[in-house]
């Protein structure tokens, strides 16, 4: 098969590149207007949801490819490529890291209250029993050894992939990342759930709740299939992916996205429901300020928008085929996922609900960061893993 | 069951090769005929779509019983925790939408999956069934070991035994005949 599938001078990824580029410049504007104008604290913790999303949406990527590895999936074959575009993202995350690194680097962290050298938090018996946990050092250290590990699962998992698309039916490549691909869903387990406990849920150092980390996954992998979605969708109707996607993989698609919508719902209420059966004020803090105050109408669009919406559309079986309302409900899942990490950090700031308006121009900086970084992949590799072992199977999918 | 009154008889043809047999369905579905059904040893794929069989109502009935389902499970909790036997356990509320989330999941999927299941099986599939009306004939049952049969029942509007015997034969179906719809068996 000779390779047709890099499409770097088609006008999809040149607009897609151009878009990136302005949606980064106006972000980029907006915040450094945000950061002069503005409080600090929402400006950083609007940094903080801006960058976290699409470091949640990129790394989960990685995960997707090792999933369809692990489970030598067949359906995927065809629009895997597209989620491991997405990694292309994983690298800058160590320019991301440094405005939070120097917001705690300061002593008076907006963000991180742990991360203070003042008497009130010396002398809080709690935030002192977790200091060996939740310090500086250890903190950096973690930071690091996430951004480590993500990149070796990157260049291993994605490497190999796109190794695989010169190697023609030598499919050794494919076999490494088959053997590889279960020790990264574990490692891959670990670091999103401590990166969710470290970045989001240590915006609250005395709260804990063990299944925080579930909760910060089950919302990103249901981003990165939307996120998916709409590439696939997009390029499809572009005539990019003829012969090889077909409205099954849109029905496949859809599938996930349902699934995984109602387990987004499921974790999430689950950690609800035990907080509030079990009604222990250490645990309760944290939904008493999310659901006792004006809060509580984000933890109701949550439900409607989040959760019985999309599974109210996504329930009907000709839907998961018709790409208009997939593309649309893949953007409210997007939207409402920014929400939902809103909801867990925002709160901290006030007990009263605010907009944060900074999120704005941060989000638009970091999307324009995460499509250009996408546009590169796109530029650099063949969207079609045509070599992989699979791609028949996938071509021939019938759901 | 009195189903015989249903299929008087019906005019059958045999296919070997599946190709041929698609192209056949396609050919009935297109002239008209709504009342004609197609055994195979195996499932042809695209064959749904060549006979132009609808798609199925059993997720509307699924759909149904998951909303009883739910509608049962809200009644039982709120009328017999607040109404008909209220108790105070550990100072909750006697009715509260926090705690009856899992009985709701769990009543609205055990009710749908029974619904799904006993739809499914007795009314769609119309089990249990003990012996199908045509069976005694030869030719059909052949069509459990190598031979796709092609059955058009006498009751379809457009049904003439001279015009399906013709369309058939037309379509290449081997040993066209017409066969009598054996009610001796059917109360079984």
């Amino acid at each position: 098969m000779t390779n047709n599938y890099m499409i770097g001078d088609s006008d999809f990824v040149k607009g897609l590149k151009s878009k990136a580029i302005i949606l980064a410049g106006i972000g980029a504007v907006g915040t450094a207007l945000a950061y002069v104008a503005s409080d600090i604290h929402h400006f950083m913790a609007s940094y903080l949801l801006a960058f976290v999303y699409f470091l949640g949406i990129s790394v989960t990527a990685i995960f997707f490819s090792a999933l369809q590895f692990l489970v030598r999936a067949g359906w995927s074959a065809s629009v895997r490529r597209i989620a491991e575009f997405f990694t292309g993202f994983v690298p800058y995350l160590a320019i991301g890291f440094i405005p939070i690194v120097i917001d705690i680097l300061t002593g008076h962290s907006t963000l991180y209250h742990w991360a203070h050298h003042t008497d009130d938090v010396i002398n809080d018996p709690v935030l002192k029993a977790k200091s060996a946990y939740l310090n500086q050092t250890f903190f950096f250290i973690r930071l690091a050894l996430y951004y480590l590990v993500w990149m070796w699962m990157r260049s291993f998992i994605v490497g190999n992939s796109y190794k695989q698309d010169e190697m023609g039916h030598d499919y050794t490549p494919t076999k490494k990342n088959m053997k590889r691909s279960a020790p990264f869903i574990i490692m891959y387990a670990l670091t999103i759930t401590f990166a969710g406990f470290d970045l989001m849920m240590s915006v609250e150092p005395h709260w804990f709740s063990t299944m925080f980390g579930v909760y910060f996954f089950a919302g990103n992998f249901v981003s990165t299939i939307a996120m998916l979605t709409i590439f696939t969708a997009i390029l499809y109707r572009a005539g990019h992916l003829k012969g090889f996607v077909t409205p099954e993989h849109f029905h496949d698609l859809g599938k996930l996205l349902f699934a995984f919508t109602v387990f987004w719902m499921y974790i999430s209420f689950s950690q609800y429901f035990l907080i509030w059966y079990a009604n222990m004020p250490e645990e309760t803090e944290y939904f008493i300020g999310r659901t006792h105050t004006s809060w509580q109408w984000i933890g109701w669009a949550l439900l409607f928008i989040h959760f019985i919406l999309p599974f109210a559309i996504l329930l009907q079986q000709k839907v998961k085929r018709n790409l208009s309302v997939l593309i649309a409900t893949s953007v409210i899942i997007l939207v409402m996922h920014l929400i939902d990490l809103s909801w867990v950090v925002l709160p901290v700031f006030s007990e009263h609900i605010f907009f944060a308006w900074q999120v704005i121009p941060l989000f638009l900086l970091f999307l324009g960061a995460f499509l250009f970084a996408t546009a590169q992949q796109f530029a650099k590799k063949s969207m079609i893993a045509y070599n992989d072992p699979y791609i028949e199977e996938s071509v021939e999918l019938v759901s | 069951m009195e189903t015989t009154s249903t299929m008087p008889y019906a005019v059958m043809g045999n296919f070997y090769d599946p190709n041929k047999l698609i192209h056949a369905a396609e050919h009935i579905r297109d002239a008209g005929y709504e009342k004609f059904d197609i055994h195979t040893p195996y499932p042809v794929h695209g064959i749904d779509q060549a006979m132009g069989i609808k798609r199925t109502s059993l997720p509307k009935f699924s759909l149904g019983g998951a909303l009883f389902g739910l509608a049962n499970s809200i009644g039982l909790i709120w009328w017999t925790g607040s109404v008909h036997y209220p108790l105070n356990i550990g100072g909750k509320p006697l009715f509260a939408f926090q705690f009856s989330i899992p009985v709701m999941f769990e009543l609205t999927v055990l009710l749908c999956a029974l619904t799904t299941v006993f739809v499914m099986f007795g009314y769609l599939c119309r089990l249990p069934k003990w012996f199908h009306e045509y069976q005694h004939d030869e030719g059909f049952r052949a069509a459990v070991d190598d031979t796709f049969v092609v059955v058009i029942q006498s009751d379809d509007s457009r049904f003439t035994e001279t015009g399906a015997k013709g369309l058939l034969e037309k379509l290449g179906a081997e040993n066209v005949r017409t066969v009598a719809a054996n009610t001796e068996y059917s109360h079984v």
